[in-house]
């Protein structure tokens, strides 16, 4: 490791994702989000992958009312009620993988320094805090290629002790799990398990090269199977196309979460992605829109990223899709104000609340 | 330790407070000790974080 460290030079004109074909027109995008809105909201049905790639190319002018439909479709599926959680890294950083957007990995220079499972008393005050911001989900994230028996004993011990003392449901994120692991986790008392699927299956290898996307998909499987609700993320902006993004949409709704973390790539000095340009805000509202139209049932949460690529139009974000939110600070980079984010929800008349899986 | 010291050393980099004049965002953080410029072991919570240097101490915030 070095001692400094080139700072990320954000670029100034961020990139939209390349296309395959050219945006509709005015009138022709105005069509598509009828017609999808006569099948979400009338018909009740899901779109099919055709339908959502045509919204997928709606010029930016007609973005709005995309997020206007994605609003009525998060309302008429799921309610008003918007799911607070909080997260905490409690295994810092050392990870044998090489997701390259990763500031924790060990295969690269960054400025994260490895730290060790943190105590159980440091990880209980952490749900504390998180408790009294209202929340009703508690993360415990651990920068690990899966979990070892020690900290499949660490996490058997914290998950009873943090509901049982905060109330929380208790998720976990410790990577790839093998089934008696998935069973040991979900016999244990974890709500819900953390596995991101980050990209589309045909871009995966530009992203990570230490495991493939089978092995996230097979974890994604146990997870279900052991009855532990699955929360399986996407990460935009690391370089993939319009049509990876509607292809890992795709491979989305095949292994049926309960709830989809939205992250958007926050460039980290020293890893392979500290180069890539931020995505567009308005980019970011077409694509949560796009998540929300394509998996209606789900829990779509905001996640990493949303400050820096957001920043003015965050509370947009919330009508056009979101109802879920991660409060505080992210595992290694830190987020807005708690209290900037629940002045934002009473502003906007969402109550906070349970969700789970719309059947 | 306080963040009020005088910094010798970007803590978002870990250069000299001379050739960086803070390159750190304002949602990161602090990775470097401003005194020394070494990088330190940084723990974030959902209301706050703590920085360890192992020279000059802990900063703590929330």
């Amino acid at each position: 490791m070095s001692d400094t460290l080139q700072p990320v030079q954000i670029s100034r004109k961020p990139a939209p994702a390349q296309g395959s074909r050219d945006p509709l027109t005015a009138d022709e995008a105005r069509r598509a989000i009828r017609a999808a809105e006569t099948a979400l909201l009338d018909e009740r049905r899901m779109l099919t992958a055709d339908e959502l790639a045509e919204l997928a190319y709606v010029p930016d002018a007609s973005v709005p009312s995309l997020a206007a439909l994605a609003h009525e479709v998060r309302l008429a599926w799921c309610g008003p009620e918007v799911e607070v959680e909080g997260i905490l890294s409690a295994k810092t950083g050392g990870c044998p993988e090489d997701c390259h957007f990763c500031s924790q990995s060990s295969k690269f220079d960054t400025v994260v320094k490895a730290t060790p499972f943190l105590d159980t008393d440091e990880v209980l005050a952490a749900a504390k805090e998180t408790a009294a911001l209202g929340a009703s989900e508690f993360c415990i994230v651990l920068a690990v290629r899966g979990p070892d028996e020690r900290t499949m004993e660490r996490l058997l011990e914290l998950v009873p002790i943090i509901n049982g003392e905060t109330g929380l449901n208790v998720a976990v994120s410790a990577g790839i799990l093998t089934p008696e692991q998935a069973k040991r986790l979900a016999d244990g008392g974890v709500h819900r398990y953390n596995h991101n699927l980050e990209t589309a299956r045909s871009y995966f290898p530009e992203v990570v090269t230490s495991h493939d996307w089978t092995e996230r998909e097979e974890t994604c499987s146990l997870v279900r199977e052991n009855g532990m609700e699955l929360c399986c993320g996407a990460l935009l902006g690391m370089g993939e196309t319009i049509d990876q993004r509607l292809e890992l949409l795709g491979q989305l709704r095949e292994v049926d979460p309960t709830e989809v973390p939205l992250n958007f790539l926050k460039p980290m000095a020293g890893t392979p992605f500290a180069h890539l340009p931020a995505v567009e805000p308005l980019e970011a509202i077409r694509w949560i829109a796009l998540f929300r139209i394509a998996l209606p049932t789900v829990i779509l949460r905001y996640a990493g990223g949303r400050e820096f690529t957001l920043g003015d139009l965050q509370a947009m974000g919330m009508t056009s899709g979101i109802n879920a939110l991660i409060i505080g600070n992210y595992l290694t980079y830190l987020g807005r104000s708690p209290q900037e984010d629940l002045k934002m929800l009473d502003d906007l008349r969402m109550p906070v609340g349970l969700l789970s899986k719309v059947i | 330790m306080s963040e009020a010291t005088a910094a010798a050393f970007c803590d978002g980099c870990g250069r000299p407070a001379a050739e960086c004049a803070g390159c750190r965002w304002e949602y990161d953080p602090p990775h470097f000790c401003s005194q020394c410029g070494v990088r330190m072991a940084v723990n974030v919570s959902p209301n706050g974080w703590k920085a360890r240097c192992k020279t000059h101490g802990e900063i703590t915030r929330g």
